[in-house]
């Protein structure tokens, strides 16, 4: 039997409304059971909020658990419980462990971990190759009826347009959206971070913006070809943003997330070779992260995901070339996301809105409204808390962050998922 | 100058020329150096070169320092020229060479520095075919690290004996045009030079096919060509660079031969630079190639000067980062 809980004195947090007045919310099996002010109380634990703000749990549309393959450095439990520490109750992980998610096998081996856990939703994408190859269709329909809620090929690029337009199709038999880590590996080559005046100063190989949004239009138009349903994980120049902008208003049917790391700094921060900033995606310019917040302010772009992926320091303990890409920020995400919303350049509940609904839509599955009768994944926020990232508060198996140590503000005070608190500060 | 002492006397300290501020912890690259600590260094330099002069051509003046020469990229002459200097001061001078990625040795650069570090070395001086690779190390041990060349990013030690080179025939390099032709892409020499020229002074222009010009190259301060001609007229010094086939994909241009046709520097093509303007190449030469044998060893080549210049810049840049730590001086 789960907690009841009672919230005192919380501002909700609605996508249509926006931060609502003080109220009480009571959590019983695993549900809302009521929302009002002044909510009298029974023998339920109740929470003094003070007027925190009540938003729905976070979903992240990226994540890497490392599960199965690499426990050293996460798994399903450190990821679930790192998650909820950021605020989130739902996470979507890649499919590019060992073995990778490509067979229903793999998906349910994930699916029961995380639910034996029980604190968080865990989300796989499915492979969209067999083995990840980028050949052949991977059994989207056995891993979709297992619990697979998208397919993609995780951070492979996509070379082929043509397996790219055949997975559009096939995945719309099971309403799926195909998710892809747009990059022509071609024109991006060995390079490294950004190519501009960074990369040419430092000496770094660059991977030029072009590399990137070359793959958005080619993505736009097969998903438009294949009349289906296709998700950028992450995006990160202007000109992506004014691609999918446009073809959004042609009415062809493509959403897209940025992480933190993109609304936050620039490839200027290169400038220590700081292997925790050798991302995936690279960081780029102060007009592209302009852009990238542009886009969420006007709805381009749907989400914000963490991007998470927890690196051993083996693996980061090496020359720039050589240390493994990706940082953790499951954690950060909400003190990232705050750092904007404090310098005036994005507005706090179309931030809040790209980590509650924005990416609960991409992926179909409702709005995730406060409202009486829904689930209680819910996570209660205080915008100026001042917290560090250290080996106390860190959830992850890893540390591969330039915040490790830093004092951050904004943070999750109290997680609840199906009723149950499952974070506490 | 130094007085002409004998081998065996350690000249005072007020003998040199004054340092400036700012101590040398660390030679990482030029980009950080103020313009008076590049002069310095230069300043210091002739004097070195003065004692490579004499008969026995050795100071005393780092006797107790270890030197470490860690070469995780192959250069047989520049670890030469840095052990020479070193040996010159009187250092005891080490080499670790690894023919390959510290990867592909199963040890990491931070163990093997780590290691090596055990051994108590003062200086260790590092060549690495990744940008950063020094910066790393400077994080990571607590000895000096001199950069020998990290990827493409600079190589401080070959821009100083190049701008050495460079005053010892023009002086004042303020105004004086110099053209740097090549993959400045992937030249550390270049950067390297880019940025020290200019804090001298200089007008500095860098040509090559735009293949091997990156697009943001103007913002470092130089001007930059897509042919060799612009850059060369009425230029005081041109600096060609070694064309190298193994660092780059083999698509940056069509053939050795069309590269020679159109960037390489040849007796005409050396008629637009100033009459009696410098010819420089870092080595070692692609004959043919990105010049012409009858330029290599013609009248204006200065190119063997250099290397002869860079033993003593190299002498300078290890007694001013051994002096940045209180190693000097010493008997």
């Amino acid at each position: 039997m789960s907690q009841q809980l009672l919230l005192r004195q919380v501002r909700v947090f609605d996508s249509e409304t926006g931060i609502g007045p003080l109220t009480d919310v009571l959590i019983a099996n695993g549900r809302i059971a009521a929302i009002g002010a002044h909510l009298p109380v029974r023998d339920e634990e109740v929470f003094a909020c003070n007027g925190l703000i009540l938003a729905p749990g976070f979903v992240d549309l990226r994540a890497c658990a490392r599960e199965p393959g690499d426990e050293h450095e996460e798994d399903l439990i450190s990821l679930s419980d790192a998650a909820n520490a950021g605020g989130f109750t739902a996470v979507v992980v890649n499919p590019d462990t060992t073995p990778g998610n490509d067979d229903h096998a793999v998906t349910e081996l994930i699916l029961r971990r995380a639910r034996e856990y029980g604190h968080c939703d865990v989300l796989p994408q499915g492979a969209l190759s067999h083995r990840l190859k980028g050949e052949t269709l991977a059994p989207m329909g056995e891993m979709s009826e297992a619990g697979a809620v998208c397919f993609g090929d995780g951070d492979r690029p996509m070379t082929s347009a043509r397996l790219l337009r055949r997975a559009l199709e096939y995945a719309r038999g099971f309403d799926r959206p195909i998710f892809t880590h747009a990059i022509d590996p071609d024109l991006a080559g060995t390079g490294t971070i950004h190519e501009g005046p960074w990369s040419t100063r430092l000496g770094m190989r660059g991977i030029p913006a072009a590399a990137e949004h070359v793959t958005v239009a080619r993505d736009i138009a097969v998903t438009q070809l294949a009349h289906s349903r296709l998700h950028f994980a992450r995006v990160t120049t202007a000109k992506s943003v004014d691609l999918i902008r446009a073809a959004k208003a042609e009415g062809i049917r493509v959403t897209a997330s940025v992480t933190p790391w993109h609304l936050t700094l620039t490839d200027a921060a290169m400038v220590d070779y700081d292997v925790n900033l050798k991302l995936v995606a690279p960081l780029r310019t102060e007009a592209d992260r302009l852009a990238l917040l542009a886009g969420l302010a006007d709805g381009t772009i749907d989400a914000i995901c963490s991007d998470h992926m927890p690196v051993n320091i083996a693996g980061k303990a090496l020359e720039f070339d050589y240390a493994a890409s990706g940082a953790i920020a499951i954690q950060t995400t909400l003190a990232q996301v705050l750092a904007c919303v404090r310098a005036g350049e994005l507005a706090l509940p179309v931030a809040l809105n790209a980590l509650t609904r924005g990416p609960r839509r991409v992926l179909n599955m409702g709005d995730g409204r406060i409202e009486s009768g829904a689930a209680a994944d819910l996570t209660l926020l205080d915008p100026q808390a001042k917290w560090t990232l250290d080996a106390t508060t860190n959830k992850s198996k890893s540390r591969n962050t330039v915040l490790w140590g830093r004092e951050l503000t904004g943070r999750t005070i109290l997680t609840v998922f199906r009723g149950k608190v499952v974070f506490r500060a | 100058m130094l007085p002409q002492v004998e081998p065996g006397h350690t000249p005072g300290a007020d003998s040199l020329p004054q340092a400036p501020q700012e101590p040398l912890r660390h030679l990482l690259g030029l980009e950080h150096l103020s313009a008076e600590q590049i002069l310095h260094i230069l300043d210091l330099a002739a004097h070195m070169k003065a004692v490579n002069a004499r008969r026995i051509k050795k100071l005393p003046t780092l006797r107790g320092v270890t030197v470490l020469t860690f070469f995780v990229e192959n250069s047989t002459r520049t670890r030469m020229s840095f052990e020479l200097a070193a040996k010159r001061l009187s250092a005891d001078t080490m080499s670790f060479t690894a023919s390959s990625s510290s990867l592909a040795k199963g040890e990491t650069l931070i163990d093997t520095a780590r290691n090596l570090e055990a051994m108590a070395p003062d200086i260790i001086i590092i060549r690495h075919s990744c940008s950063g690779a020094p910066a790393l190390l400077a994080r990571t041990v607590n000895c000096g690290i001199v950069n020998a060349g990290d990827g493409s990013h600079e190589h401080p030690t070959q821009g100083l004996l190049d701008m050495f080179t460079l005053r010892e025939r023009l002086g004042d390099l303020r105004g004086k045009k110099v053209a740097i032709v090549g993959d400045i892409a992937h030249s550390r020499v270049a950067r390297s030079n880019i940025f020290g020229l200019q804090k001298l002074g200089a007008d500095v222009h860098v040509a090559g096919p735009a293949t091997m010009l990156p697009h943001a190259i103007e913002q470092l301060g130089c001007t930059a060509w897509p042919r060799v001609e612009p850059a060369m007229e009425g230029a005081d010094a041109v600096m060609m660079l070694r064309i190298q086939r193994e660092r780059q994909g083999n698509d940056l241009i069509p053939s050795s031969h069309e590269y020679h046709r159109f960037f390489g520097l040849d007796e005409k093509r050396l008629k637009l630079a100033k009459p009696g303007a410098l010819v420089m190449h870092p080595g070692p030469m692609n004959r043919g190639v990105e010049i012409a044998p009858e330029v290599a060893d013609g009248d204006q080549s200065v190119i063997l000067q250099q290397v002869e210049n860079g033993v003593a810049v190299r002498m300078a840049v290890l007694y001013l980062v051994a002096a940045s730590r209180g190693l000097e001086p010493q008997g």
